[in-house]
């Protein structure tokens, strides 16, 4: 749905945000219709939780039904929609975290004034690429990234769950390309920093 | 000779072939006598592929139609 779609709005997303200005009662079921599966995909995801899934998506749809003046065309329909479910589903994982976010810093790899590292790498199990698909290390990986501070683990996901390129999660996140990779890199660092123990087959 | 801090924190671009071949080569030169490095990068590598599995969790994606009946209801 977003990979590759335009940043602004295109014709037939022109001809719809104008019908939903308009309040066009089959319009608004056209969009539902149109952009449910993927977002409820996305929030079901990020949720992992089928009524807080479809909570989130169906918020999105009321701040349509409620104000469609705020669609401006600046931005996709798709990319609008995502942004609102997205924010959404941020929102719930709030509230469930009772933890206080870790610091990036804490997370990323230290050197020596001579540029080493001061706590070099050790492989790590080799049977974890038997095990990637097992729930257990599923759980393992999900609770890691939940530990990242949120404006790393959203540009994560966005990249490497949900599979968006650079340029659609900088629109989504209103951020520039180039920091969503800074971003990107320091998240996998401090992900590879929270999974380093288990990793290796050690208990922490 | 690079720094390992200057490999790790090129390690994205260098996975990705972002680098020219010149700083490849002097990336590859480090990696070749850097046996620490050498293995960040592997469990980078394995880091990714991890986060990458999530993608593929079993998850309907379906629109159920009680759903967006209820949706559509919502409508002022």
């Amino acid at each position: 749905m977003l990979v590759g779609s335009p940043p602004n709005a295109g014709r037939e997303d022109t001809v719809l945000i104008e019908r939903l200005r308009a309040r066009e009662s089959d319009a608004f079921e056209a969009v539902v219709r149109l952009h449910t599966a993927p977002l409820l995909a996305v929030s079901r995801r990020l949720l992992d939780d089928e009524d807080e899934a479809r909570a989130a998506v169906r918020e999105a749809y009321l701040g349509i039904f409620q104000e469609p003046e705020t669609l401006d065309g600046s931005c996709s329909l798709a990319i609008w929609l995502y942004r609102k479910v997205l924010g959404g589903c941020l929102h719930r994982l709030r509230a469930r975290h009772d933890k206080p976010a870790r610091a990036i810093e804490d997370l990323l790899p230290k050197f020596l004034d001579d540029g080493r590292q001061t706590q070099p790498a050790r492989a790590w199990n080799e049977c974890l690429d038997k095990q990637s698909d097992g729930p257990a290390l599923r759980r393992l990986v999900r609770q890691a990234i939940d530990d990242l501070p949120e404006t790393y683990r959203i540009v994560l996901w966005l990249r490497d769950v949900e599979g968006l390129d650079r340029e659609t999660t900088g629109q989504i996140l209103d951020l520039n390309p180039a920091l969503i990779r800074t971003r990107l890199h320091r998240a996998r660092q401090a992900l590879h920093a929270l999974l380093d123990v288990p990793c290796r087959g050690e208990a922490s | 000779m690079m720094a390992c801090r200057e490999i790790l924190d090129f390690l994205m671009e260098y996975l990705d072939g972002n680098l020219s071949p010149a700083q490849r080569a002097i990336f590859e030169e480090h990696l070749a006598v850097c046996p620490d490095c050498v293995a960040y990068l592997h469990n980078y590598r394995r880091t990714v592929k991890l986060v990458k599995s999530l993608a593929d969790t079993p998850s309907a994606t379906d629109a159920p139609e009680d759903f967006v009946k209820s949706v559509l209801a919502a409508r002022p």
